[in-house]
């Protein structure tokens, strides 16, 4: 369990550094579609997720000599990115999220995808997107660390550099507003 | 009947409750139809969360997308690592020991500064063989044998006086006050 992720690279000789490198490449492709999800889930927009999600990769293994063992590295890796779209929705407000009719065709999707499937895939995820555009960004957080990422309170609270009350309230916040929205779509 | 907040019904719902809340709760929810039902949304909208969480939004391509972050982030390495600082180098754990030695250098040059120039310090007459006498003062240098030599004076103007004495010859440096002029005068005895 505690074995180390990276070595130093100063100190690295040509078949240290290719472990190195290789270990790297392992811990991004590993965690990257993870990662990517939860800032697009807090951003709601793919081009920020996609440079929000490169900028904590880059983050975390500058700073790689930190990383002792590989279960706290996934750990502290959603803790970047959560901090990091936070600040993010800080600095930029407030997502805007695109309509139904304006996404693009799902390019990746299956040729085995029904039209009828793709379309309820498209309303889940409008669903989504439009529940979490009421939420504050810590809110968001919250929510997205808690009931999808499925971390235990403590664990959010942590990540969000909080107490667990605090971050007991905002996820209750944040369900009872999604519910709200979802009641209201209903009607 | 007393219904639990929905803040409190949500937390319940996702298990965040501590055990004794959660017990008066249950209890609630068991005997009260509305609870209940805002409890099932609740659950049903935790379920439909985990649901997405590996969905893709739409119209991205995510292996082209994943390959451009990864090179992105290669770069990003890369670059940040030519911009870093150098890392800063170990202190020898004896660079304490070499301070006092070069303090009491700065010091003892700092005494040897504040000393008087040579000019004023006047070299006792030397007496080579015989009874040559070798003679230098801030007045000037100069020979001097039973009783009869020569003495080259001080210029007037000068400010700047240097004598001295090595071996058989004595030395003067004046320099002119006004003009800047040096003068080095050389007696060497024989």
């Amino acid at each position: 369990m505690s074995s180390l992720v990276w070595p130093i690279m100063n100190e690295a000789v040509e078949p240290v550094l290719e472990d190195s490198l290789e270990r790297q490449n392992r811990f991004i492709s590993g965690n990257l579609r993870r990662i990517f999800l939860l800032v697009y889930r807090m951003v709601g927009n793919v081009a920020d997720a996609q440079d929000l999600t490169q900028e904590v990769f880059v983050k975390a293994l500058q700073r790689r000599d930190q990383l002792k063992d590989e279960e706290k590295a996934a750990h502290w890796l959603s803790r970047i990115a959560t901090n990091t779209a936070i600040d993010f929705l800080r600095r930029h407000g407030r997502v805007a999220f695109c309509d139904l009719d304006d996404m693009p065709e799902r390019a990746g999707s299956s040729p085995l995808e029904s039209p009828e499937a793709r379309v309820l895939r498209a309303e889940r995820e409008a669903i989504l997107e439009g529940g979490l555009e009421t939420l504050t960004a810590r809110e968001r957080a919250a929510l997205l660390l808690r009931d999808v990422e499925g971390l235990p309170a403590e664990e959010v609270a942590r990540h969000l550099g909080c107490s667990k009350a605090t971050v007991r309230s905002h996820i209750a916040n944040a369900r009872v507003k999604f519910r709200r929205y979802l009641s209201r779509r209903k009607a | 009947m007393k219904h639990p907040a929905e803040t409190a019904l949500s937390l319940y719902a996702g298990g965040d409750l501590g055990w004794w809340t959660r017990l008066g709760i249950a209890r609630h929810v068991r005997q009260c139809g509305p609870c209940r039902r805002q409890v099932e949304t609740f659950h049903t909208m935790c379920e439909m969360l985990q649901a997405e969480r590996e969905e893709l939004p739409s119209g991205l391509e995510w292996s082209e997308a994943a390959a451009a972050m990864r090179a992105n982030i290669r770069l990003g390495i890369a670059a940040g690592e030519c911009v870093a600082e150098p890392p800063e180098p170990r202190r020898s754990p004896w660079r304490p020991a070499l301070a006092l030695p070069v303090l009491l250098l700065i010091v003892a040059g700092v005494i040897l500064e504040s000393l008087p120039p040579a000019a004023n310090r006047t070299p006792a007459p030397v007496r080579t063989g015989g009874a040559l006498v070798l003679d230098a003062s801030p007045a000037g240098i100069g020979v001097e044998r039973d009783g009869r030599g020569f003495q080259l004076l001080r210029p007037a103007a000068a400010e700047s006086v240097e004598v001295s004495v090595r071996g058989d010859s004595v030395r003067s440096r004046y320099i002119d006050g006004e003009t800047g002029q040096v003068t080095i005068s050389h007696v060497y005895a024989e």
